[in-house]
């Protein structure tokens, strides 16, 4: 049964992360390989203060989620300008994530590549209680004028700044939001696996990050939670077939976009297709 | 000391110059971030490492075969993963993920397969070292950047001079343009990314030479895409120029300051210049058509 | 010219060595339509570009009700009066007409990011009056019909107008429209150019309009601007354009010889 449930708890807490990458790819419409970095942010933030001075846990999630925050001020605020495309983020934050990573590696408050162990904090009630509230908050952001504002980005960023909207700032605040979510999620990682070390927080996981979103449908928030879930829980049942599985999260992504580049759910929500039914 | 740091960052420069040239040129015509150009690299290292042990070939043929070998994989990457999108005008976001689908495809295939084993070319060069002002400089150093400036030198007379290369040049102004005027656009992308990819086989083969051999070799080309960002992302003189300013500043970081500090320093050189210059040293002011 | 609501004074832009538009002067009256034409490649789009300050002129000055707009983002262009149309539609294609239509009134809401991830009342209270106002604006153009299908799905036709209902949705002073009648048969264009006069009159808008259907120009324009090569080639009243021997020659004349007047 722990066996199980470790397995739901881990895949809740990539749900908060892939939340994160929804924001950013799926509703902006802008390009991360470096998603993870946010992760690890979040991870080592907490995990220090929970280590080193015995802060309590809630403040130390706090810690992550702002620490994660506002690292991505740092990339954001040269690379987002309005003028800008978007590939110099992208290529900005794999750097950040290759620097980030010899950083974790050589400070002593991390511990440098042994890795920090950690005391096993997050449990079920924090993992579910905080997935519940992120993804509430998420959505409601998302249905708000913001939410709005983001997609007409996505969908035309000439056209978005004849309407009125300020590109930079708009694109920076969805950017801020998505790396808040990943350092929640890192720090509820960091505390259940109650051990992190630099190696985790790697491109690996932000593709697959950014392959739950594209699978699940960018421009939805259900479509990628579902499949992170599946994404998660699938290889933990089919052992066997580890080493073929990033061959196939990568050839995944090339097939959704040939043949169905509006994922699982497309533009809607899992509700909609009840709503549908019920009218 | 100083000129001999100076030419170990001058050839690794040079390698950041071929890989980001690759990148560059399909990223001028094609407007889109090819992550998968690491991955092509990263094959024609195994190619030319195949053809050295298994058919012991001069280093002369290992080149040319890995040259021949990136460049078709790297066409035949565009035929499968990009030319659907293409043709169906798809935004450049999603040809950015299918590239990256296809990195992680072809690496994690190497994985799967060959294995993670590090691999080592034979010594073509026995260490060889010339002497001048005191200094000792690697023969292998001095070759690779000499190959790489020559390969550059090559595509710019190939671009500037020949029938197809203006014909890519024009491609890059207005694909839609040239297409109507009845260049045939599909081959001309083929031979854009037959020229990328083998750029990536030299690259590939120096790297595998300098250092190893291995399945996420091909992320050195994040330099090279940074390389490329520094330099204006597609502007092919500007990838040139920011992969040899990259290679010799990480050089004389990791020779004075310290060698773990090499990839925070390439980063911040980034994060810097795209806030003095964000178009990069040589790129042309994005202004979007409408 | 004290009535003039924009003024466009010897605005040059040159792409290298080419003038796209070449010492430029116009004004355009307000609460008038007025019409901008010329041949192809006259450099039309171009002087709505450098309106909006999508692109930056090399020199020149573009004044809105006297206020200099040099210097201004785009966005903020579009906050200080003037919103536009393009000439190859560009909608939000994934979103509804209602979202079309509702992000510009959104864009400039006053509710922060907090306040919105709260879903607090104020932030839903201006969300509805978006609603209601969209409506209201879609009501008027007569796309109502469509508001909850997506843009990409609707008829070409709707698509112009919901352009037009989204460019009035930024509560534009100056409505710039990009050849709205492109692609559009003799009915359906008389039926646009009924449109455009009653967004002027109920939506007190000055219009300046690019057209290629010199008939939907002459009947509802008070006021040409006729550019060629980048430069003015002539302005006036329909009727003096209509007699100017210039424009008779470079353009309407260029098209009667052709063969092919509309």
């Amino acid at each position: 049964m722990d066996y199980y449930l470790n397995i739901v708890l881990l895949a809740f807490i990539n749900m908060i992360a892939v939340l994160g990458v929804a924001v950013f790819t799926g509703f902006t419409g802008l390009f991360s390989l470096g998603h993870a970095a946010f992760i690890g942010i979040g991870a080592y933030t907490s995990g220090a203060l929970t280590y080193h001075w015995n802060v309590p846990f809630i403040l130390a999630i706090l810690a992550g989620m702002a620490a994660a925050g506002l690292s991505s001020l740092v990339i954001g605020v040269p690379t987002l300008r309005a003028k800008l495309r978007s590939d110099y983020f992208a290529i900005a934050i794999l750097g950040f994530g290759e620097a980030l990573r010899v950083c974790f590696e050589n400070l002593s408050i991390t511990n440098g590549a042994r890795g920090l162990s950690l005391d096993e904090l997050s449990g079920p009630v924090w993992v579910s209680g905080a997935l519940v509230i992120c993804v509430f908050l998420t959505r409601n952001l998302l249905k708000s004028r913001f939410g709005t504002m983001f997609m007409s980005i996505r969908e035309d960023p000439v056209a978005a700044e004849m309407a009125g909207i300020n590109l930079f700032r708009t694109r920076l605040l969805s950017l801020v939001v998505s790396a808040m979510l990943c350092g929640v999620s890192g720090a509820l990682l960091a505390h259940r696996l109650a051990f992190i070390q630099p190696v985790m927080f790697t491109l690996t996981q932000s593709t697959q990050l950014l392959a739950s979103v594209i699978a699940g449908g960018m421009g939805s928030v259900s479509g990628p939670i579902i499949i992170s879930f599946v994404f998660t829980s699938l290889p933990e049942a089919l052992r066997w077939l580890d080493m073929w599985r990033l061959p196939a999260y990568g050839l995944l992504l090339v097939v959704i976009m040939i043949y169905r580049p509006q994922g699982l759910m497309g533009y809607r929500e899992i509700t909609d297709l009840f709503r549908r039914k019920a009218q | 000391m100083f000129l001999q740091t100076l030419v170990t960052g001058l050839s690794i420069g040079g390698i950041y110059s071929l890989m980001a040239v690759g990148y560059s040129l399909i990223f001028s015509i094609l407007s889109f971030s090819n992550f998968a150009h690491g991955a092509v690299i990263m094959l024609g290292a195994y190619m030319g490492m195949a053809l050295a042990t298994k058919a012991n070939l001069g280093l002369g043929l290992v080149v040319a075969g890995s040259v021949v070998g990136a460049g078709i994989l790297s066409v035949c990457n565009e035929r499968v993963a990009y030319a659907v999108l293409r043709r169906r005008r798809a935004p450049s976001l999603y040809l950015m993920i299918s590239a990256m689908g296809c990195s992680m495809f072809l690496e994690n295939m190497v994985y799967a397969t060959i294995g993670a084993r590090f691999y080592s070319f034979p010594e073509f060069f026995k260490r060889q070292v010339i002497q001048v002002g005191g200094s000792s400089l690697s023969l292998l150093d001095l070759f690779a950047f000499i190959i790489s400036m020559s390969a550059i030198a090559a595509l710019h007379i190939f671009i500037t001079r020949t029938k197809t290369g203006i014909a890519i040049r024009a491609g890059v102004n207005d694909m839609t343009m040239c297409s109507l005027m009845g260049v045939n656009t599909d081959r001309l992308i083929s031979i854009v990314f037959f020229l990328a990819g083998a750029f990536a086989g030299v690259a590939g083969v120096f790297l595998g030479i300098k250092y190893l051999v291995y399945p996420t070799m091909g992320w050195v080309t994040n330099k090279a895409y940074i390389a490329a960002v520094i330099g204006g992302l597609g502007s092919l003189p500007g990838a040139m120029i920011g992969g040899i300013i990259l290679g010799v500043l990480e050089t004389l970081v990791s020779t004075y300051v310290s060698s773990i500090m090499r990839d925070v320093f390439s980063f911040s050189v980034l994060i810097a210049l795209l806030i003095c210059l964000p178009n990069g040293l040589l790129g042309a002011d994005t202004e979007e058509k409408v | 010219m004290s009535d003039a609501l924009l003024e466009v004074r010897d605005l040059t832009r040159t792409f290298g060595g080419i003038r796209a538009v070449d010492g430029l002067s116009f004004d355009a009256a307000r609460d008038g339509i007025t019409g901008l034409i010329g041949p192809n490649g006259a450099g039309k789009t171009t002087v709505f570009n450098l309106i909006t300050a999508v692109y930056k002129p090399t020199s020149g000055s573009i004044r809105l009700g006297g206020h200099d707009l040099a210097g201004k983002r785009p966005d903020e262009v579009v906050r200080s009066g003037v919103s536009r149309t393009f000439q190859n539609i560009r909608l939000f294609n994934r979103m509804t007409c209602l979202q079309n239509v509702m992000t510009p009134i959104l864009a400039r809401a006053s509710c922060g990011p907090v306040s919105s991830l709260f879903g607090t009342p104020s932030a839903r209270r201006e969300e509805s009056e978006a609603r209601e106002r969209a409506f209201a604006i879609m009501k008027n153009i007569g796309i109502e019909d469509s508001a909850h299908r997506i843009a990409s799905t609707l008829p070409y036709g709707i698509q112009r107008k919901l352009e037009i209902a989204r460019a009035i949705a930024c509560s534009p002073s100056l409505l710039l429209l990009d050849e709205p009648a492109a692609g559009m048969n003799d009915a359906e264009t008389r039926e646009l150019g009924e449109t455009i006069v009653r967004v002027r009159n109920d939506f007190d808008v000055t219009i300046l309009l690019i057209e290629h259907h010199i008939s939907l120009i002459m009947d509802i324009c008070a006021h040409i601007v006729v550019m060629e090569r980048g430069a003015l080639l002539a302005s006036g009243s329909p009727d003096e354009i209509r007699e100017d021997p210039l424009v008779v020659e470079a353009y309407l004349g260029r098209r009667r010889s052709g063969g092919s007047a509309r």
